[in-house]
């Protein structure tokens, strides 16, 4: 298990140097003049021409693509993710601010995700090719094929029409400061962005739990005379839950691309809008050190997700 | 039209003192005024003098804006507004000298002070706002008086001293100048309006002005948008970082101060206890939330749950329909909008042959845009927009130069001549930017551009891609790199286009961009600011913006001014120009002229059915 | 079999006959396909539907799709008072666009969107932009990531663990935040730049799949048997691996076609799709302003997208249960 995790640690600090390399090649490689023209913009007197050469010594991009790269991995490795050009914070100290509220939404969606799916792909899964399980699924296919914002442009669209309660969009509620405000407020953006994740988790728990139910210890527990509800909690469910946590990351990590959309459109100030105002704004120093912070969070929760999988089911850590 | 033109009236019923007279030209276009008169003919006609003795509090004094959506509400103190009152939250300077977009405008014009300031700004009556009195015998000296008392914002910088004499010899000469502390030239917005003007300060509370010409429109200038008075200390130290948002670098002497930039939430103003005007502003406080034109769902969230006071679609129809839905607690209100909409062509680079300039003014459908965008709440505009009503071209002629026909088969037919003539399919790709702040609100405008030039003349080379004004317009304008791009521009900023019109085609002007150098225009425009004599000011524009017309503007070229249609809650009452009665919407005053009327008289009532206890409970914090 | 088939030296008539035999067992087939998985019938209907549309669009659109539609306008008075305009807007225009009409006219057969414009018009000539866009990008992630698959596979080794760190790297992104970091750093978003980005997200999915079956192939008999004859790697790549694992390369191809389409939505809510292109998303976008008012735009071309998604996903898994049953559900 040592050995496992050892290997496994070192294979993600891989990962995670070519996820900066990447980002690295995106920003500086590629021919975008972006962080150039915002430099240049502050500077006066200067033609264009002239002001974007200017800009272009302060940022260094003057040399060698080689020394880029070192002195980018110098500042990474110390931790240092820039600063932002408009706030001139820190980009660790604007993510900071903002983890929070991404978590918050971001867990609101995942339990209302597990909410909707483990049920349906259960019922869909015993009742397998009867009108239910066709309708579930079909129900479930629509999910992940309708946009996460119409379903929560009409979702938001019914709360106001029947005045059901207040979406606080101004405001920035937490749950540890006013709890029934920042339930009124996730809420809709949570269920948006669950259907969407609920529907790709159901779907795989579907076909696990039918895999299992056709294997030989649900059989024998048949046999034995157990009732059916019990062998399908007991039994199949314990064992398609396994593969379903591995693709948690997976959900995880479709959730943030959601996060971005529902967060701009309720006013949110989680990360996912913070990622996107920087892009607009072209703010790039804290948008890249964003992305290099989700990445690292993603393959970390990768990492523990399979840890935790080989713990359960020895079987893995062979191969 | 004339007849109902506030100044011409004046001028003839002989009711004008020479001092008025000065004053009054200065503001002589009645503009958006034009919205509100029809059904409300004397509104014009009260006394213009609107001061408010201090210590009053209350309603405001006769004849200035009623701030009152039900006719003689009583006005209440305190409370927190929250609205989106500064466009947008984007900066590209906090150095109002400097600044270029919008927004530094509309903040300053909270938080600083002018010289002078509007108290009616369609009919451009004009009332002290640092200065107390002014003379002027030859609208060549200016003597002001300063008001006593007037104190800084108390912060570490200015230990909240008071202002004097030496602010506005700073403010001027620091403009006349275009230089930064350290020497380094700059852009500076009035530059060449303060060109060669001798300062004087006999004592702390007196200015004294002189003028290197006679310049009737001298003082509605600094009534203008942008006009505020900065600080020197704060400005100074925050040169180097302009762009960079900080509440030090903008104390101010004005109803509110700055607060807070909370960047990402909102900006916070606070009411000032030091202002002089004491009694207003009538709010505790007011809040702009943080870019809800991100989003158009989340701005209309906030509105129909009254977490902001006003709302405005991009679609005006839908706002109309919100409207409708909810008569009872809402009120709509039709706005002139200031900001032009400018279709900016380089004629540094791809259009150095005016024939093309020409080609292009006559193949934007202007009607079309109106239409398209603003679902027809809108007129074209020449180069002086209809808001300057007194000096604008009549519509009768302007509707028979290119570019304004209604005959859109002679436009097109004579575009693709002169677009031939001129080489412009030679050019290849031409890129007519749109500027993103205003494809956010209308992200259909890049196709719809396109569309219009490659159809109108009959070419397949035209497109419309992306571009900010922070990065790819401001910063290029003085050196004449800025791309095409077609979206608001602020050149309306107060109702005497005079100066405007100098600044921007004039061989010395500093907002020059396509540097014009025209003798002949030179001439009638230095002639039109020296003129006293109003009729004849506005016959020297008229042939000023005949050679303007004739060289379809020097490539910035004016397309249309359009009308915002708002929603507001019944409890956020703001100044507007004519109340919403029997089924006609309310009429404001033109937003950017009448800026710091609304940051100073608007009130929420909270006797009204509308009203909540949400809306009580607001804070600053 | 094929070769088998070829070699039989069979009369014309009889190849014929052959060729009958065969299609009449194909269609058999296909019914019998159809039967089994209903819902994959079902998809790939729609898709043959889809693509139907996209390859006739130019022909079934009836009008551009940029063609802003309007009523000349009788009380046009040219010179009206902006005041007049403000209480009735329609006097300022020689002309009023047809806004928001309602589907089911004779004229507008889905009603029109906020500028005039063909609703019916915009969601076919849409349908081209989205099967361009699934497609493509599928083409282009299928294309590199069978190369680099097929390599990494076939060698093995530390190029292949490296590899496979790469394409770590890739998935370690979240899709949408992946594909705003390639749109952000060029310059304008564009057709080309929305099918590359959203390919290369493909791209470490291909690699993933196809290498992985790469690896059981390379352990096969006729593999060893083709390099003790002493086959050049890139000769034992191509005629013998590559073959084999083509059915890992159609499912890679035809899965993901609906996600690419969803992602151009996400895409285009943010900006950041193609600006001078009508394509499905950019319409939702802009019919959302005034949703609740004219839900057609919205609803109509988000219906397109579901549909779209809907049909491809569906084909896209009877296409991978039929071919490997092992991979269902994953």
């Amino acid at each position: 298990m040592t050995n496992y995790i050892i290997r496994r640690l070192l294979l993600n600090v891989l990962v995670l140097w070519l996820v900066a390399t990447m980002v690295f090649l995106g920003t500086h490689a590629l021919p975008s003049d972006f962080a150039q023209k915002r430099i240049a913009s502050t500077m006066t007197g200067a033609s264009q021409t002239e002001a974007i050469e200017l800009a272009r010594k302060e940022l260094g991009l003057d040399k060698p693509l080689w020394r880029q790269y070192l002195s980018f991995m110098g500042e990474l490795s110390r931790g240092d993710l820039g600063h932002s050009y408009e706030s001139k914070l820190s980009t660790w100290t604007e993510v900071g601010r903002r983890v929070t509220t991404t978590l918050e939404l971001g867990i609101m969606t995942l339990l209302i995700s597990f909410a909707i799916s483990i049920p349906i792909g259960i019922i869909s899964a015993v009742k397998q090719n009867t009108w239910i399980d066709y309708l579930l699924r079909g129900v479930a296919i629509l999910g992940v094929a309708m946009p996460v914002f119409v379903v929560a442009i009409f979702l938001s669209l019914a709360v106001v029409k029947f005045d059901l309660f207040q979406i606080d969009v101004l405001g920035r509620p937490h749950f540890w400061t006013d709890p029934v405000k920042a339930f009124q407020l996730y809420i809709v953006p949570a269920i948006a962005g669950g259907i969407a994740g609920g529907a790709g988790i159901m779907r795989i728990l579907r076909s696990q739990m039918l895999e299992v139910m056709r294997q030989d210890y649900i059989r024998t527990a048949r046999s034995k005379g157990l009732r059916d509800d019990s062998v399908w909690i007991r039994h199949a469910l314990k064992n398609a839950m396994l593969p379903v946590i591995t693709v948690m990351g997976l959900t995880i990590s479709g959730l943030v691309g959601g996060q971005i959309i529902l967060e701009t459109m309720f006013n949110i100030d989680g990360m996912g809008r913070f990622l996107f105002a920087r892009l607009n704004l072209r703010d790039f120093p804290p948008f890249q050190g964003t992305v290099i912070i989700i990445c690292f969070v993603l393959v970390t929760v990768n990492l523990i997700v399979d840890i935790i999988y080989a713990w359960l089911d020895p079987r893995i850590r062979l191969t | 039209m004339d007849q109902r033109n506030y100044w011409l009236r004046k001028a003839q019923t002989g009711r004008v003192t020479r001092r008025r007279f000065v004053g009054g030209a200065a503001a002589a276009g009645v503009g958006a005024a034009s919205l509100g008169i029809v059904g409300c003919g004397d509104d014009d006609d009260s006394p213009a003098q609107a001061t408010t003795a201090p210590g009053q509090t209350g309603s405001p004094a006769a004849g200035s804006p009623t701030a009152a959506a039900s006719p003689g509400a009583a006005v209440v103190n305190g409370g927190v507004a929250r609205s989106v009152f500064l466009g947008g939250t984007q900066f590209d300077s906090v150095d109002v000298h400097r600044g270029q977009r919008d927004e530094i405008g509309w903040l300053t014009g909270s938080v600083l002070s002018k010289i002078v300031r509007f108290s009616n700004p369609d009919s451009g009556d004009l009332e002290g706002d640092l200065a107390e009195k002014w003379e002027t015998p030859d609208a060549t000296v200016y003597t002001f008086n300063l008001r006593k008392g007037v104190k800084w914002q108390n912060t570490p910088l200015t230990k909240g001293r008071e202002f004097t004499s030496a602010d506005i010899k700073w403010h001027i000469e620091r403009q006349a100048a275009g230089l930064l502390a350290d020497g380094t030239a700059a852009t500076f917005r009035f530059k060449s309006d303060f060109a060669g003007i001798k300062v004087e300060t006999p004592d702390d509370y007196t200015v004294k002005l002189t003028l290197p010409t006679p310049n009737g429109s001298f003082l509605g200038r600094q009534a203008a948008f942008f006009a505020g008075v900065p600080n020197r200390e704060a400005t100074e130290k925050y040169e180097g970082s302009h762009n960079t948002l900080t509440e030090e670098a903008i104390p101010g002497t004005s109803g509110y101060t700055l607060k807070q930039f909370r960047t990402g939430k909102d900006i916070i103003l606070q009411k000032n206890p030091d202002y002089w005007d004491k009694g207003y502003p009538n709010l505790d406080g007011a809040i702009n939330p943080w870019g809800l034109f991100e989003d158009p769902n989340a701005y209309r969230l906030a509105f129909e749950q009254k977490l902001v006071d006003a709302w405005s679609s991009p679609d005006a129809s839908l706002t109309k329909k919100v409207i409708e839905d909810n008569k009872t607690n809402m009120f709509e209100t039709l706005t002139g909008i200031s900001n032009t909409v400018l279709m900016h062509l380089n004629v540094h680079k791809q259009f150095k042959d005016p024939r093309l300039v020409k080609a292009m003014n006559m193949a934007v459908d202007r009607r079309a845009m109106i239409q398209a965008f603003h679902q027809g709440l809108g007129q074209v505009s020449g180069v002086v927009p209809w808001l300057q009503e007194g000096f604008a071209i009549k519509p009768d002629d302007l509707i028979k130069l290119p570019g304004y026909r209604t005959d859109r088969a002679q436009e097109i037919k004579e575009a693709r001549e002169l677009w031939a003539a001129g080489g412009g399919p030679a050019l290849g790709d031409v890129d007519i930017k749109g500027v993103e702040t205003w494809t956010s609100v209308w992200p259909d405008t890049y196709q719809l551009i396109g569309k219009m030039f490659n159809d109108a003349l009959g070419v397949n080379q035209f497109k419309s891609t992306k571009a900010t004004y922070n990065d790819d317009i401001i910063p290029n304008l003085a050196k004449g790199e800025y791309p095409n791009w077609i979206a608001w521009t602020n050149a309306v900023n107060s109702p005497d286009p005079r100066q405007a019109l100098y600044v921007t085609f004039h061989s010395k002007g500093s907002q020059n961009w396509s540097k014009v150098n025209n003798p002949e225009l030179d001439k009638l425009l230095d002639q039109s600011l020296v003129a006293a004599d109003l009729t004849k000011a506005r016959s020297l524009v008229l042939d000023a913006q005949k050679i303007l017309m004739d060289n379809a503007q020097y490539g910035a070229c004016v397309l249309y001014n359009y009308i915002s249609r708002s929603a507001r809650w019944n409890f956020a009452h703001s100044p507007l120009k004519t109340q919403p009665q029997a089924g006609k919407a309310a009429a404001g005053y033109w937003n950017t002229a009448g800026a710091h009327l609304a940051f100073r008289q608007s009130y929420l009532d909270p006797k009204d059915p509308s009203y909540t206890d949400a809306i009580k409970s607001r804070t600053l914090a | 079999m094929s070769q088998i088939e070829a070699a039989n030296p069979l009369a014309a008539g009889g190849l014929q006959f052959e060729r009958r035999r065969k299609f009449r067992r194909a269609m058999r087939q296909t019914l019998l396909m159809a039967n089994r998985n209903k819902l994959g019938a079902f998809g790939v209907i729609l898709v043959i539907f889809i693509l139907g549309i996209a390859l006739f669009a130019p022909w079934i659109q009836r009008y551009d799709d940029l063609e802003q539609f309007q009523t000349a306008n009788p009380r046009f008075n040219p010179t009206a008072n902006p005041l007049d305009i403000a209480q009735d807007p329609d006097i300022g225009a020689p002309f009023t666009l047809d806004r928001w009409e309602n589907p089911l006219s004779s004229k507008h057969w889905l009603g029109t969107d906020s500028y005039g414009r063909d609703i019916y018009a915009r969601v076919i000539s849409g349908a081209r932009l989205a099967v361009i866009i699934g497609v493509g990008a599928s083409i282009f992630a299928v294309i590199t990531g069978t190369l680099v698959g097929l390599i990494s596979g076939y060698f093995a080794g530390k190029l292949d663990l490296f590899t496979q760190r790469v394409v770590d790297a890739i998935q370690a992104f979240p899709g949408l935040v992946l594909l705003m970091l390639i749109v952000s750093v060029m310059d304008q978003p564009s057709l080309f730049l929305t099918v590359l980005a959203l390919g290369f997200l493909g791209f470490a999915v291909s690699v993933r799949i196809v290498r992985s079956s790469v690896l059981t192939v390379s352990q096969s008999a006729f593999v060893e048997a083709a390099r003790s004859y002493g086959a050049g790697d890139w000769r034992i790549m191509m005629r013998h691996v590559l073959p084999n694992v083509l059915a890992s390369v159609l499912i890679v191809f035809s899965i993901s076609i609906g996600a690419y389409i969803l992602a151009e939505a996400s895409l285009s809510f943010l900006g950041l799709g193609p600006a001078d292109k009508t394509t499905w998303g950019k319409m939702v976008n802009s019919g959302r302003v005034a949703l609740d008012l004219h839900p057609w735009e919205s609803v109509i071309s988000g219906s397109a997208i579901t549909l779209a998604v809907l049909g491809f996903n569906l084909a896209g898994d009877a296409i991978r249960d039929e071919l490997d049953p092992r991979l269902r559900g994953r």
